[in-house]
């Protein structure tokens, strides 16, 4: 009983490895050239060429669906899985999967890459001694999941305990793979939660939700801020029937309060804000930057002589610089007084806008507010909201 | 002089304050006798007592040239270190001394019997016939002078009386309200007319009174009121609009002295708001008030909002000048607050021996718990705080009393701040000692707790009132280092300048100040150690304030360098404790009072630890905010304030599987 069990082992050793070797061999010549369209090019550019023309060996037959979606990718790995023990040709199915992940819209998908590295045969490749491991054993197999780990990282997918798990049990502990997997935990983790302005992994598409995140952001820069969303529809005789997402601080709303009745005050904008992939358009309102106080000179400041606080009695306007800082608002290019995005970034909207603002800021009737033509990105397109749903910007 | 000792003998005691507490001046003239009773060595020069000299003239001359005296912590500041502080003050003559003890008799007998203070707690109102009581017994009216029917007492006076009546929170907090701060500007700024006009009503309790300065836009910020008045058409009333909130005693004060913006035309014929302070009647019309706040603590007395809707106000009831409003609302709070620190003082002294009761009494694993280290040690600890607190409110109230036009303003503030904290702190020691019990509202501590917390608050939040006192003694210091900082800050323009003060702070810098102030000279042999360490500590202190306003010039106002501000101001604080500890154990341990070897104890200990503070505090001054820590703590201040609220993740929070 054990021998012919032993003998069918080598054999069909001797077949899997005579498979891997021929394929590594065939597809030596195209791996170089995969290798670097996969580094090199962002994943927008790739969308343009179709991947499967380049290579001289791919499995196309699985990715020929019409429907591209997670579902018919899955289904295809599964198929090419289930052809049999050997899974002869997996390292050049693997990399013609890798390039059509972003068409399949799978290519920030954790799941699907553990998947495709699962396609590789398990115990077959883990080195046993130290030289095998130091001189890169089954070294196309081990480049295949390097590169498939690499494309996670371009895309920002952080790999997972599991990920950890596939790659020992394919080339051990101490593989290039695993290496890899172990630089690429140090810093995904620590970049991941890099910035201060917490988006989730996929910015949602409507561009109401977009409106809001932007806003929300901006305003973090004064912890004062309030944003408050409007509805066109509140004014009378509003030509344009959308939203408006307003953010404004109280220091904004004092600000405006001192603002001379006389002085026109701007709307500015389209300006663009980037979340993740997606861009939005803001509108600012925004008065002639005041020459800022002269600071205190040193003069002053070296004299403590004068040394004057609350308690010495009512302090003059001029007495207070030492104490009250410009507030972050005053910038040297104007004062940003409140911010908005738009439904449809149109004129009739941003004027709705400044109508809305003025129940919180009643001196805004008195203040003449001027819409400015020219914008910083282009000319300002009304844009039908049912039509471009998520590009809420005018076009460049 | 002997006739109120007599009717003190001769008359039952309440019946005896009745008649002292409802007096109107109109009656002054016929009773002089009465006049022993003030005491106040400040009234000695007010024309109603010039039938001094029928009795004792000789004592009279005498208390009529008061020293005039440099504020203390103020010159402290620059170094200056006034000996004659380490003399106890004794500003009370035997007979003032005995009527003040016969005083407290009745008083103390009042509150223990007759005043109810759970009941009041519970049901947050002073009963009626608690309020008269204390209009019978004449605590309306302690610092009114006699000639307008008050009891006219000291500063000392007045603080022995606040040891007893601190034994109600509220009681305490209502009276303190009336005249404390709501009547004192009558006392302080008030015209003859405006006196004679209202203090014998006040006095009597007839009146009550009521300050009114906060508003729900401006706290500690007094400059910035909202409430306005605006002369009438015809120029002869002023008219009052606005509205004021947590004002004790709103609900039923029939005199407020009320802060509010008027407008005034400067030289240039520019138009600028000042703050006026204004006498208002209730009866004048337009005075509403809201419904009594629930509060934490003292909820017995009456707070509560209170409106005015042009409440007109006659020219005449314009409180010190027509614009000069916020030094007058200054003056008023900074000399309400003395007291604190006796009242506090009084309070945890009650609350001591009430925990001792339980500490011997009670027994865990076989021993009593005052057998206990960690008990015995907060024992300690607290008596040596009363001390201090004790000291400090009575030598202020003794530089108030015996010198000639006292500026006590920041030696008030400290005991404040001193006292209220030490109150909170130790008022929960006691309630710690107790354990369990102690959290029960069948036990008084969970009381005494809340009342206490409103002491770190009013009256000047503690840290506004750090900053009063650091920035204070910074203006009086930078007013005499003015070119030295100057030269300081310029090093390169003065080389020869920096070059020789290195040489003169090299003891500094070596932590090795050269100590010749001799303040052991002026105490007890006994207290050479504490001495040294004070005058130690004195000259730290010099070096420090120089340091940081060469560091920082005239920006030290800053709210960015508020830390600095408030390490100098608890330095003074420890200071001006030693300085009172210390003068008084030696006077005590002069005179032979009784327990006076404990009191040297008592200020050795304290002196010692506070020099401790003192030492660290230079230290990390001296380091700088990189070193110490501040830096680090604005940081991460700023983080929070941006991410509005904590910032670290949560523990559990995890980045991947």
């Amino acid at each position: 009983m054990s021998a012919p069990a032993s003998l069918y082992r080598v054999l069909s050793r001797v077949v899997i490895s005579s498979s891997s070797c021929r394929a590594s061999l065939s597809s030596a010549a195209s791996q170089k050239h995969s290798k670097r369209n996969l580094t090199s090019s962002t994943p927008h550019s790739a969308r343009k060429e179709d991947p499967l023309e380049e290579t001289s060996l791919t499995i196309r037959s699985l990715f020929d669906s019409k429907e591209r979606n997670k579902g018919t990718f899955v289904a295809a790995c599964d198929i090419f899985m289930k052809r049999g023990p050997h899974r002869r040709g997996h390292v050049e199915f693997i990399y013609s999967a890798l390039k059509l992940m972003e068409d399949y819209g799978v290519h920030k998908d954790l799941e699907v890459y553990k998947r495709l590295l699962n396609l590789m045969p398990k115990g077959k490749m883990v080195p046993t001694n130290i030289f095998q491991i130091e001189f890169m054993h089954y070294p196309k197999q081990q480049q295949c999941a390097i590169d498939c780990l690499e494309q996670m990282e371009m895309n920002g997918v952080m790999p997972d305990t599991e990920m950890e798990h596939i790659l020992r049990n394919l080339f051990g502990k101490m593989s290039h793979p695993v290496r890899k997997f172990g630089r690429m935990m140090y810093w995904m983790p620590k970049f991941k939660n890099a910035s201060p302005w917490i988006l989730p992994q996929v910015v949602p598409n409507d561009a109401f939700e977009l409106a809001k995140m932007a806003v929300e952001r901006m305003c973090t820069v004064d912890p004062s801020s309030s944003i408050t969303i409007y509805q066109t529809s509140e004014v009378e005789d509003a030509l344009e029937d959308t939203w408006i997402v307003s953010g404004q601080s109280t220091v904004q709303q004092e600000l405006l309060e001192k603002h001379p009745p006389g002085e026109s005050i701007k709307v500015e904008g389209p300006f663009r804000i980037h979340l993740r992939n997606k861009s939005v358009g803001y509108f600012v309102l925004r008065a002639e930057a005041k020459p800022k106080p002269p600071p205190p000179s040193r003069a002053v400041i070296d004299d403590v002589g004068s040394i004057k606080s609350w308690f010495t009695g009512e302090l003059e306007p001029e007495e207070t610089l030492l104490t009250q800082p410009c507030s972050v608002h005053e910038q040297e290019d104007g004062t940003i007084l409140a911010l908005c995005v738009t439904g449809t970034s149109g004129r009739d909207s941003l004027l709705s806008w400044i109508r809305l603002l003025e129940k919180s800021n009643p001196c805004l009737a008195r203040i003449p507010v001027l819409f400015t033509q020219a914008s910083p990105i282009g000319e300002v397109i009304t844009v039908e909201p049912e039509k471009h749903h998520d590009e809420i910007t005018a076009a460049t | 002089m002997l006739l109120p000792c007599r009717l003190l003998r001769g008359v039952a005691p309440q019946r005896l304050w009745l008649g002292l507490g409802s007096r109107v001046a109109g009656s002054v003239n016929s009773v002089t006798s009465f006049r022993t009773i003030n005491t106040s060595p400040r009234d000695a020069s007010t024309p109603a007592v010039q039938h001094a000299e029928e009795e004792s003239s000789s004592t009279e001359a005498v208390k009529l040239k008061k020293p005039k005296r440099a504020p203390f912590i103020k010159n402290l500041f620059l170094g200056r270190f006034d000996k004659s502080v380490l003399e106890f003050p004794e500003v009370l003559d035997q007979d003032q001394h005995e009527l003040l003890h016969e005083m407290v008799v009745p008083i103390e007998k009042y509150f223990l019997e007759q005043v109810d203070g759970p009941k009041i707690d519970r049901e947050a109102k002073i009963p009626e016939e608690t309020l008269q009581g204390l209009k019978e017994l004449g605590l309306y009216g302690q610092q009114i002078p006699q000639e307008y029917g008050g009891l006219g007492l000291g500063a000392t006076e007045y603080a022995r009386i606040a040891e007893i009546t601190s034994m109600d929170g509220s009681i305490a907090v209502t009276l303190a309200a009336h005249q404390a701060i709501g009547l004192k500007g009558i006392l302080i700024c008030g015209t003859d007319a405006q006196k004679e006009k209202y203090l014998p009503r006040l006095a009597c309790g007839d009146w009550t009174a009521a300050f009114c300065l906060t508003e729900p836009s401006s706290g500690s910020d007094a400059a910035s009121i909202q409430t306005r008045a605006t002369l009438s058409d015809d120029g002869k009333t002023w008219v009052l609009n606005g509205s004021k909130i947590w004002i004790s005693n709103g609900g039923y004060a029939d005199l407020m002295t009320v802060f509010a913006k008027t407008a005034e035309t400067l030289p240039s014929g520019e138009k600028k708001d000042k703050v006026t302070a204004f006498i208002v009647e209730r009866a004048f019309g337009g005075v509403s008030s809201g419904p009594p706040e629930d509060k934490l603590g003292i909820r017995g007395s009456n707070t509560c909002e209170v409106y005015f809707d042009n409440t007109p106000i006659p020219m005449e009831n314009v409180l010190g000048e027509v614009g000069g409003g916020f030094k007058v609302a200054m003056n008023i709070l900074n000399s309400g607050r003395f007291s604190m620190g006796s009242s506090g003082a009084g309070m945890l002294k009650r609350l001591l021996s009430w925990s001792i009761d339980h500490a011997v009494n009670r027994k865990q694993f076989g021993n009593y718990l005052s057998e206990f280290a960690m008990i015995k040690e907060k024992f300690g600890r607290m008596s040596a705080n009363i001390y201090a607190m004790e000291s400090m409110a009575y030598l202020t109230a003794g530089i108030l009393d015996g010198q000639e036009d006292p500026d006590c303003s920041v030696e008030a503030a400290i005991v404040k701040v001193f006292s209220s904290e030490g109150a909170w702190k130790w008022c929960s020691e006691c309630l710690q000692i107790l354990g369990g019990l102690g959290y029960m509202k069948s036990y008084p501590f969970e009381r005494y707790l809340r009342d206490a917390r409103i002491l770190l608050i009013f009256e000047g939040t503690n840290e506004i009132l750090r900053l009063f006192i650091g920035l204070s003694g910074l203006q009086t210091a930078g007013g005499e280092l003015r070119e030295v900082v100057q030269k300081l800050r310029n090093p390169f323009m003065n080389p020869g300048f920096i070059i020789e003060k290195g040489i003169e702070r090299f003891r500094q810098q070596k932590n090795n100040p050269k100590l010749d102030l001799d303040i052991a000279g002026h105490l007890h042999p006994t207290l050479q150690p504490s001495a040294q360490l004070l005058e130690y500590c004195v000259k730290r202190f010099q070096y420090s304030v120089e340091m940081v306003l060469a560091r920082h010039g005239q920006a030290i106002a800053a709210p960015k360098n508020q830390l600095e501000v408030a390490r100098l101001s608890d330095c003074a604080i420890d200071l001006y404790a030693m300085t009172a500890v210390l003068s008084r154990a030696s006077r005590a341990y002069c005179i032979g009072l009784k327990n006076a070897v404990h009191e040297i104890q008592l200020a050795s200990v304290f002196s010692a630890e506070a020099a401790e503070r003192i030492k660290r505090r230079v230290k990390e001054l001296e380091i700088g905010p990189v070193q110490n820590t501040d830096d680090a703590y604005i940081k991460i201040a700023d983080a929070v304030v941006e991410n509005k609220g904590y910032v670290a993740e949560h523990p559990l929070t995890r980045t991947f599987w």
